[in-house]
Order: C-alpha cells, then sequence, then structure tokens
C-alpha cells in the first residue's frame, strides 16, 4: 500500500498506548495494528478526524505516500 | 426487510407448502380419472403419478431453501458465502422438479402420441416457467454475489 501511517512517533510522544488509542478514536486495537503496518484499505474521514484530534496533530503528520514498489510492495490495482 | 415483512414471507411460504402437499394427495386420484379409461393411459397412471409427486418434493425442497433463505435475512447473515450455496440449493432443486414436471406430459405427446392442445400447452408452460425461474434466480444469485462483495469491501475500511 503506497499510503503509510505513521502513528508510532506521535503516540510516543502523547505517552499514550495503543489500547488507549483505540479507544479514544473509537475504532479496535485490530484496527490500529492494521493502519500500522500498511494493510489498510481505507480510512473514513471521520476516523482520521478523530485520530486527528486525540493525537493534536494534522492528517499530513501522519500520512505519508511512498510510490509502490520504493519500500519493496508490489503495486496494487484496485 | 424488516422482521414483519420477513416473518409474513415466512407464513405464505409455509402456507404454499402445505398447498404442494394437498397437490401430492390429489395427483393420484386426478390422473387415474384422467387415464384409467383409456388403453394406452391406464399404465401410465402410476408412473406418471410417481414422476409428478417427485416433481412436487423437489419444488417442496426448493420452498424450504428460500424459507432458510428468509431465515437469514430474519437474523441479519443473508451476507454470507453459506447464503449462496442455498440459493444454488434452490435454483438446483426448482429446475430438477420443473424437469421432471414436464416429462411426463412430454412422454406422453411423443412416445405414446396421445393427448390434445392441452397437454402440450401444460408441456409449453411447463418448460417456459421452469427456464424462466432459474434465469430470475440466478440474476438474484448474481446480485447476492455482489451485496456480498460490496459489504466486504465496506468491512475493510477503518
Amino acid at each position: 500500500m503506497a499510503i503509510v501511517v505513521d502513528l508510532d512517533v506521535l503516540l510516543a510522544q502523547r505517552k499514550m498506548s495503543v489500547g488507549e488509542f483505540a479507544a479514544a478514536v473509537g475504532i479496535t486495537p485490530a484496527n490500529v495494528a492494521v493502519l500500522k503496518n500498511g494493510r489498510a484499505k481505507a480510512v473514513r474521514f471521520s476516523t482520521l478526524d478523530a485520530i486527528c484530534r486525540v493525537l493534536e496533530c494534522q492528517p499530513a503528520d501522519i500520512l505519508r505516500r511512498v510510490p509502490d514498489g520504493a519500500d519493496g510492495t508490489a503495486p496494487v490495482r484496485g | 426487510m424488516n422482521r414483519s415483512a420477513a416473518t409474513a414471507l415466512r407464513v405464505v411460504l409455509g402456507g404454499v407448502l402445505l398447498g404442494t402437499v394437498l397437490v401430492q394427495l390429489v395427483v393420484p386420484g386426478v390422473f387415474s380419472e384422467l387415464g384409467s379409461g383409456y388403453d394406452e393411459t391406464a399404465d401410465l397412471v402410476l408412473p406418471y403419478s410417481v414422476v409428478a409427486i417427485a416433481a412436487v418434493v423437489f419444488l417442496q425442497a426448493a420452498l424450504v431453501a428460500v424459507d432458510h433463505l428468509a431465515g437469514l435475512v430474519q437474523r441479519g447473515v443473508i451476507f454470507t458465502g453459506p447464503a449462496l450455496r442455498w440459493v444454488d440449493a434452490a435454483t438446483g432443486c426448482w429446475a430438477l422438479g420443473a424437469l421432471l414436471a414436464v416429462l411426463p406430459p412430454a412422454h406422453l405427446l411423443v412416445v405414446v402420441g396421445v393427448g390434445g392442445p392441452g397437454i402440450g400447452m401444460l408441456l409449453l408452460i411447463g418448460l417456459v416457467g421452469g427456464v424462466a425461474l432459474v434465469v430470475v434466480l440466478r440474476v438474484l444469485r448474481d446480485l447476492l454475489r455482489s451485496a456480498i462483495d460490496a459489504r466486504d469491501e465496506l468491512a475493510g475500511v477503518i
């Protein structure tokens, strides 16, 4: 997946556990893991809004695009 | 489909199922009355009755499958793989039942060589009705498949 979600740095800065973060955002810890390891195919804007509210950041702070192939992943046709 | 509609549908299905049982009970008597008087058809009354009753059994199996699907809708688990298999079961049972139902009129007209336009019309109605409903069920199966795929994709949205 070309879109990378960087949560670890901000979670560490806010001293928040994955469980607390998941509960605050309103998603399951399993989905947090899916976000972190790049397996997420789609995120609601409402979820992104909640994530940015909880981490007190902008979407650009946690979303990064890596062109397919550069990080070793194959392009996904969808 | 809301709960009361699904329940009403299942009540109607139960009524139709009862109706098919009545048909099965009445078939031997009607066939006997129709065919016993003639030499050519006297021996055919029993096999035709067996085939007709068997055809209705397949129809009943299809109705049971449809009722099960209605139950899946009531429980909110219709958008799953097993639901597709029940649709296939209903389609197959209906096709086999329709095939069995057209065999006696076809046999009577082609092999035995008796029977007027009424038998021919019965054969035509059975063929057309059987094929039409198999096509409809196939289209509805494709609809269910699309709905399942769409919901699976939506389930992946975080």
